[in-house]
């Protein structure tokens, strides 16, 4: 089970713990999430959730992973993803039947493709260093290379 | 449904640190996907290093070995909107080549397809040239701007690899010269297209 905690100092926090979960009266939500039917089947949105999981998995065996400086607006969406793939697990819990089956995984592929709209709209008209800010980004560019490329891509504003 | 319990939850001090630049590169690559080009190439790719490649990936690399310059040529703009537009052009090809080059332990580059009314000058193709050295297939739908049929032959001389090439019309000049040179040449050469009209001495060499 996963559980996704969100703090208003930090930024938003991933939890994992196996059966009920306690968390602090102020701290959002915890919201579970079932793998619904093995990889690839919603698309980008298991790939983010698969990379949320291979973090825990891999980096931290402490079971908790800081995700900082995610403004309010990312964390609304995650939060609304997680809510939304939820409610599909559920779904598929209770209506197990075959021909409603592929219902809520069509559902799934739309709602990712809206999250990622979502996503790209946050980011159009933003400067380098913004986007860096709102995703968390490290630089990873000497400041002799950054000045390099930027002279590169001259050409395209004159 | 969700079960919750209110309860006492202690905080842990976390030491390792997450964050969005963990991204899955495939996810990535879709919500970048939906940025408009301009964007992509003045600010995105000038995020880090990782952004860069996906961002080119999607401006320019049709497949990993294919380099596809419409998008380039829609940076650069129109011919008739800008006056400085042929020395624009040679330096995003400069830009694009060289970068191709660099990325070269990753990809090599094996086909080349220009845009057409591109107006490619014959040097602009000559660098080309010099940066893509295993080439396969080209397309080169626009030939307006090279008037000498020797130079082109010249050009497509230099990649010995290539197997597929297709020109624009060649109106100005003998085209008998061209597949002559470069018959002799390219060896791995497989089907020479020439869209619209060309110009021979000899009807039947065609």
């Amino acid at each position: 089970m996963l559980i996704f905690l969100f703090d208003r100092g930090q930024g938003f926090r991933v939890r994992k713990i196996d059966g009920v979960v306690d968390f602090e009266e102020d701290y959002v939500a915890e919201l579970r999430w079932r793998h619904i039917r093995g990889g690839g089947s919603g698309g980008g949105g298991v790939a983010l959730w698969q990379t949320i999981k291979h973090m825990i998995e891999d980096g931290c065996a402490d079971t908790e992973i800081p995700l900082p400086n995610v403004n309010s607006q990312t964390l609304s969406k995650v939060l609304e993803y997680c809510k939304k793939h939820v409610e599909a697990a559920a779904d598929k819990e209770t209506e197990p039947e075959d021909d409603k089956e592929t219902e809520p995984e069509d559902d799934m592929k739309a709602w990712d493709t809206d999250f990622m709209k979502t996503v790209a709209d946050m980011m159009k008209g933003k400067s380098p260093e913004e986007f860096r800010k709102t995703f968390n980004i490290k630089n990873d560019y000497t400041p002799e290379e950054e000045a390099e490329v930027k002279k590169e891509n001259q050409w395209a504003f004159e | 449904m969700v079960k919750i319990r209110w309860g006492n939850y202690k905080k842990k001090r976390v030491k390792s640190e997450a964050c969005w630049g963990d991204l899955d590169v495939n996810v990535l690559h879709r919500i970048l996907e939906l940025i408009p080009a301009e964007e992509l190439f003045s600010s995105a790719s000038l995020v880090c290093r990782q952004w860069r490649s996906i961002c080119w990936e999607i401006l320019f690399w049709n497949d990993h070995e294919t380099l596809e310059l419409s998008t380039l040529k829609h940076l650069v703009g129109g011919y008739y909107a800008s006056y400085n537009y042929p020395r624009k052009l040679t330096k995003a090809l400069e830009c694009v080549m060289n970068w191709a080059l660099k990325m070269e332990a990753q990809r090599c580059i094996r086909s080349i397809v220009f845009a057409s009314f591109m107006y490619v000058k014959v040097t602009d193709l000559a660098f080309v040239a010099s940066r893509s050295p295993r080439l396969r297939r080209l397309i080169l739908p626009d030939t307006h701007s090279i008037k000498d049929v020797n130079e082109i032959a010249k050009i497509i001389q230099k990649w010995r690899e290539v197997e597929e090439v297709s020109l624009g019309p060649i109106l100005n000049n003998r085209t008998d010269h061209l597949f002559r040179r470069i018959g002799n040449d390219c060896k791995h050469l497989t089907k020479l297209h020439i869209f619209g009209a060309f110009a021979t001495r000899n009807p039947t060499l065609g």
